[in-house]
Protein backbone atom coordinates (compact mmCIF):
# COMPACT_ATOMS: atom_id res chain seq x y z
CA UNK A 1 0.00 0.00 0.00
CA UNK A 2 1.39 3.47 -0.96
CA UNK A 3 1.07 5.35 1.88
CA UNK A 4 0.43 9.45 1.56
CA UNK A 5 2.65 12.33 3.16
CA UNK A 6 1.03 15.88 3.00
CA UNK A 7 3.49 18.65 2.72
CA UNK A 8 3.13 22.29 3.72
CA UNK A 9 5.63 24.76 2.76
CA UNK A 10 5.89 28.67 3.39
CA UNK A 11 8.53 30.86 1.65
CA UNK A 12 9.42 34.38 1.00
CA UNK A 13 11.69 36.31 -1.80
CA UNK A 14 12.49 39.76 -2.05
CA UNK A 15 13.20 41.00 -5.55
CA UNK A 16 14.22 44.51 -7.13
CA UNK A 17 11.90 45.80 -9.54
CA UNK A 18 13.86 45.51 -12.73
CA UNK A 19 14.24 41.38 -11.27
CA UNK A 20 14.60 38.87 -14.15
CA UNK A 21 12.30 36.38 -14.52
CA UNK A 22 11.69 33.32 -12.93
CA UNK A 23 12.19 34.16 -9.88
CA UNK A 24 13.48 31.72 -7.27
CA UNK A 25 11.32 31.24 -4.09
CA UNK A 26 13.15 28.82 -1.46
CA UNK A 27 10.35 27.34 0.84
CA UNK A 28 10.45 25.87 4.16
CA UNK A 29 8.46 22.90 5.72
CA UNK A 30 5.47 23.22 8.16
CA UNK A 31 4.13 19.75 7.86
CA UNK A 32 5.04 17.03 8.14
CA UNK A 33 7.82 18.61 9.83
CA UNK A 34 8.81 21.80 10.78
CA UNK A 35 12.15 22.29 8.99
CA UNK A 36 14.39 24.39 6.91
CA UNK A 37 16.38 22.03 4.19
CA UNK A 38 20.02 23.02 3.81
CA UNK A 39 19.79 23.28 -0.26
CA UNK A 40 22.25 22.17 -2.20
CA UNK A 41 25.08 24.66 -2.69
CA UNK A 42 25.35 24.34 -6.66
CA UNK A 43 28.59 25.01 -8.71
CA UNK A 44 31.23 28.03 -7.62
CA UNK A 45 30.08 31.08 -8.08
CA UNK A 46 26.86 30.42 -9.98
CA UNK A 47 25.00 33.27 -8.94
CA UNK A 48 27.14 35.87 -9.22
CA UNK A 49 26.13 38.39 -10.90
CA UNK A 50 27.04 39.08 -14.36
CA UNK A 51 28.32 35.56 -14.42
CA UNK A 52 26.29 34.82 -17.81
CA UNK A 53 26.93 38.12 -19.22
CA UNK A 54 30.72 38.25 -18.47
CA UNK A 55 30.91 34.69 -20.10
CA UNK A 56 30.09 35.75 -23.45
CA UNK A 57 33.56 37.31 -23.30
CA UNK A 58 35.28 34.87 -21.08
CA UNK A 59 38.46 36.54 -19.25
CA UNK A 60 41.04 34.61 -16.67
CA UNK A 61 43.49 36.19 -14.94
CA UNK A 62 46.69 34.24 -14.51
CA UNK A 63 49.06 34.81 -10.87
CA UNK A 64 51.36 32.85 -8.85
CA UNK A 65 53.45 31.97 -11.70
CA UNK A 66 56.17 30.29 -10.92
CA UNK A 67 58.25 27.10 -13.01
CA UNK A 68 60.26 24.96 -11.33
CA UNK A 69 63.53 22.98 -13.31
CA UNK A 70 65.67 20.26 -11.93
CA UNK A 71 69.00 19.08 -13.61
CA UNK A 72 68.28 16.12 -11.57
CA UNK A 73 71.64 13.84 -11.23
CA UNK A 74 70.36 11.26 -13.45
CA UNK A 75 71.02 8.29 -10.87
CA UNK A 76 68.39 9.02 -8.18
CA UNK A 77 66.60 11.98 -9.01
CA UNK A 78 65.55 12.71 -12.86
CA UNK A 79 65.54 15.87 -14.57
CA UNK A 80 62.00 17.51 -14.14
CA UNK A 81 60.68 21.02 -15.69
CA UNK A 82 57.09 22.42 -14.32
CA UNK A 83 55.03 24.99 -14.61
CA UNK A 84 52.80 26.12 -11.89
CA UNK A 85 49.79 28.63 -11.97
CA UNK A 86 46.55 29.80 -10.67
CA UNK A 87 43.91 30.49 -13.30
CA UNK A 88 40.80 32.63 -11.88
CA UNK A 89 37.82 33.13 -14.16
CA UNK A 90 36.47 36.33 -13.94
CA UNK A 91 32.91 35.76 -14.40
CA UNK A 92 32.39 33.57 -11.18
CA UNK A 93 35.58 34.28 -9.49
CA UNK A 94 36.40 30.04 -9.60
CA UNK A 95 40.28 30.00 -8.66
CA UNK A 96 42.26 26.56 -9.87
CA UNK A 97 45.37 25.75 -9.63
CA UNK A 98 47.52 24.32 -12.01
CA UNK A 99 50.53 21.94 -12.07
CA UNK A 100 52.22 19.52 -14.53
CA UNK A 101 49.96 16.62 -15.33
CA UNK A 102 53.04 13.40 -15.00
CA UNK A 103 50.79 11.09 -15.44
CA UNK A 104 51.98 8.10 -17.00
CA UNK A 105 49.43 8.37 -20.24
CA UNK A 106 51.34 11.70 -21.20
CA UNK A 107 54.32 12.23 -22.16
CA UNK A 108 55.29 16.04 -21.03
CA UNK A 109 58.68 17.41 -23.28
CA UNK A 110 60.05 20.57 -22.44
CA UNK A 111 58.55 22.34 -26.03
CA UNK A 112 54.79 20.94 -24.28
CA UNK A 113 53.63 20.91 -20.56
CA UNK A 114 49.93 19.83 -20.10
CA UNK A 115 48.42 21.34 -16.70
CA UNK A 116 45.77 19.63 -14.05
CA UNK A 117 43.93 22.01 -12.50
CA UNK A 118 41.34 22.30 -9.59
CA UNK A 119 40.10 24.42 -7.57
CA UNK A 120 37.55 24.58 -4.53
CA UNK A 121 36.35 20.63 -5.05
CA UNK A 122 39.77 19.68 -4.35
CA UNK A 123 38.97 19.89 -1.22
CA UNK A 124 36.28 17.69 -1.05
CA UNK A 125 33.95 14.91 -2.64
CA UNK A 126 30.39 16.94 -1.26
CA UNK A 127 31.52 19.60 -3.23
CA UNK A 128 31.54 17.84 -6.34
CA UNK A 129 27.82 17.86 -7.67
CA UNK A 130 25.50 17.62 -10.24
CA UNK A 131 27.34 20.56 -12.06
CA UNK A 132 31.09 20.20 -11.36
CA UNK A 133 33.35 22.41 -12.63
CA UNK A 134 36.30 21.53 -14.65
CA UNK A 135 39.62 22.78 -15.79
CA UNK A 136 42.61 21.64 -17.89
CA UNK A 137 45.71 23.88 -19.51
CA UNK A 138 48.50 23.45 -21.27
CA UNK A 139 51.34 25.50 -22.40
CA UNK A 140 53.30 25.83 -25.19
CA UNK A 141 57.09 26.80 -24.58
CA UNK A 142 58.16 27.48 -28.46
CA UNK A 143 55.11 30.15 -28.99
CA UNK A 144 54.87 30.64 -25.48
CA UNK A 145 51.09 30.06 -24.91
CA UNK A 146 48.92 29.09 -22.51
CA UNK A 147 45.47 27.67 -23.84
CA UNK A 148 42.81 26.93 -21.21
CA UNK A 149 39.84 24.89 -21.23
CA UNK A 150 37.27 25.20 -18.54
CA UNK A 151 33.68 24.33 -17.25
CA UNK A 152 31.34 26.34 -15.62
CA UNK A 153 27.85 27.54 -14.85
CA UNK A 154 25.79 30.37 -14.57
CA UNK A 155 22.70 30.57 -13.64
CA UNK A 156 22.39 34.27 -12.08
CA UNK A 157 20.22 35.38 -14.54
CA UNK A 158 17.35 32.47 -14.53
CA UNK A 159 17.51 30.57 -11.19
CA UNK A 160 15.63 27.96 -12.87
CA UNK A 161 18.70 26.58 -15.07
CA UNK A 162 20.51 24.71 -14.21
CA UNK B 1 18.40 -22.82 -23.10
CA UNK B 2 15.63 -20.33 -24.42
CA UNK B 3 14.78 -19.73 -20.45
CA UNK B 4 18.16 -18.09 -19.54
CA UNK B 5 17.37 -14.74 -21.56
CA UNK B 6 13.66 -14.92 -20.85
CA UNK B 7 14.84 -14.98 -16.95
CA UNK B 8 17.12 -12.78 -17.25
CA UNK B 9 15.05 -9.69 -19.00
CA UNK B 10 12.30 -10.38 -17.00
CA UNK B 11 14.57 -9.74 -13.82
CA UNK B 12 16.17 -6.36 -15.64
CA UNK B 13 12.81 -5.00 -16.15
CA UNK B 14 12.11 -5.30 -12.39
CA UNK B 15 15.47 -3.68 -11.59
CA UNK B 16 14.43 -0.86 -13.94
CA UNK B 17 10.68 -0.28 -12.35
CA UNK B 18 11.79 -0.16 -8.64
CA UNK B 19 15.08 2.29 -9.45
CA UNK B 20 12.55 4.61 -11.37
CA UNK B 21 9.74 4.74 -8.81
CA UNK B 22 12.67 5.58 -5.97
CA UNK B 23 14.52 7.86 -7.71
CA UNK B 24 15.46 10.61 -5.09
CA UNK B 25 16.18 13.22 -8.42
CA UNK B 26 12.40 13.14 -9.23
CA UNK B 27 10.43 11.51 -6.59
CA UNK B 28 8.16 13.90 -5.53
CA UNK B 29 8.64 12.47 -1.37
CA UNK B 30 12.33 13.08 -1.75
CA UNK B 31 12.24 16.72 -3.25
CA UNK B 32 9.73 17.69 -1.27
CA UNK B 33 12.09 17.41 1.36
CA UNK B 34 14.88 18.66 0.17
CA UNK B 35 14.01 21.61 -2.39
CA UNK B 36 10.71 22.32 -1.68
CA UNK B 37 9.91 25.92 -2.99
CA UNK B 38 8.41 27.75 -6.33
CA UNK B 39 9.20 29.38 -9.40
CA UNK B 40 7.29 32.17 -9.78
CA UNK B 41 7.21 33.24 -14.08
CA UNK B 42 5.02 35.49 -16.02
CA UNK B 43 4.39 38.26 -13.63
CA UNK B 44 1.51 40.92 -14.50
CA UNK B 45 -0.35 43.75 -13.70
CA UNK B 46 -3.86 44.25 -15.29
CA UNK B 47 -4.75 46.77 -13.44
CA UNK B 48 -3.45 48.71 -10.43
CA UNK B 49 -5.17 46.69 -7.98
CA UNK B 50 -4.50 43.28 -9.29
CA UNK B 51 -1.24 41.46 -9.86
CA UNK B 52 -1.23 37.86 -11.21
CA UNK B 53 1.66 35.11 -11.87
CA UNK B 54 2.24 31.67 -12.50
CA UNK B 55 3.51 29.45 -9.47
CA UNK B 56 5.51 26.12 -10.51
CA UNK B 57 6.37 23.89 -7.46
CA UNK B 58 9.66 22.74 -7.47
CA UNK B 59 8.73 19.65 -5.72
CA UNK B 60 5.66 18.32 -7.65
CA UNK B 61 6.01 20.62 -11.56
CA UNK B 62 2.36 21.41 -10.49
CA UNK B 63 1.50 24.93 -12.16
CA UNK B 64 -1.02 27.25 -11.90
CA UNK B 65 -1.57 30.69 -12.20
CA UNK B 66 -3.09 32.87 -9.12
CA UNK B 67 -4.46 35.85 -8.67
CA UNK B 68 -3.87 38.78 -5.98
CA UNK B 69 -6.07 41.71 -4.92
CA UNK B 70 -4.94 44.92 -3.14
CA UNK B 71 -5.82 44.80 0.20
CA UNK B 72 -6.87 47.75 2.77
CA UNK B 73 -3.06 47.63 3.71
CA UNK B 74 -2.39 49.97 0.33
CA UNK B 75 0.97 47.97 -0.87
CA UNK B 76 0.09 44.42 -0.06
CA UNK B 77 -2.22 42.24 -2.56
CA UNK B 78 -3.54 39.12 -0.77
CA UNK B 79 -3.34 35.99 -2.98
CA UNK B 80 -6.08 33.31 -2.60
CA UNK B 81 -6.54 30.02 -5.06
CA UNK B 82 -9.69 28.75 -4.82
CA UNK B 83 -8.14 25.80 -6.06
CA UNK B 84 -8.49 21.43 -5.54
CA UNK B 85 -7.22 20.95 -1.97
CA UNK B 86 -4.25 19.64 -3.13
CA UNK B 87 -2.19 22.27 -4.10
CA UNK B 88 -4.00 24.97 -2.85
CA UNK B 89 -2.19 28.28 -2.58
CA UNK B 90 -2.09 31.44 0.16
CA UNK B 91 0.25 34.33 -0.34
CA UNK B 92 0.89 37.36 -0.67
CA UNK B 93 2.68 40.29 -2.65
CA UNK B 94 3.96 43.55 -1.32
CA UNK B 95 5.57 46.20 -3.36
CA UNK B 96 7.54 49.21 -2.57
CA UNK B 97 9.62 51.49 -4.18
CA UNK B 98 12.70 49.49 -4.42
CA UNK B 99 11.62 46.07 -3.69
CA UNK B 100 8.47 43.45 -4.68
CA UNK B 101 8.00 40.76 -1.72
CA UNK B 102 6.43 37.44 -2.73
CA UNK B 103 5.40 35.22 0.33
CA UNK B 104 3.71 32.22 -0.29
CA UNK B 105 2.24 29.61 1.67
CA UNK B 106 1.42 25.91 -0.47
CA UNK B 107 0.15 22.40 1.01
CA UNK B 108 0.79 18.82 -1.34
CA UNK B 109 0.52 15.53 -1.14
CA UNK B 110 3.32 12.89 -2.08
CA UNK B 111 1.85 9.37 -2.62
CA UNK B 112 5.21 7.49 -4.15
CA UNK B 113 6.04 5.66 -1.03
CA UNK B 114 5.98 2.66 0.22
CA UNK B 115 5.19 -1.02 -1.01
CA UNK B 116 2.83 -0.88 -4.43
Amino acid sequence: MKSSIKFKAIGTQSVAPDYTSPILVRGSLLEPVKITPQYPEGPWGHGSPGCLAKSETPTWVISSIHTLEETGDGIDTVPYKGLHLTITNLANGYEASCMPNTGFSYTNSPQFTRLVCSGDEFQGEDRVGQYPISTSASFQDSTKTLTINQTWYCDDVNPAKP
Amino acid sequence: MMLVPALLFFASTVGLASAQSYNPRTSCTSRSATVPGWLITDVQRPSDTKIRFDVSNRATGYNQTVSCALGANKDVYTCGKASPEDHEVDGSVRITKTSIEFSLEQSWVCSDRGKE
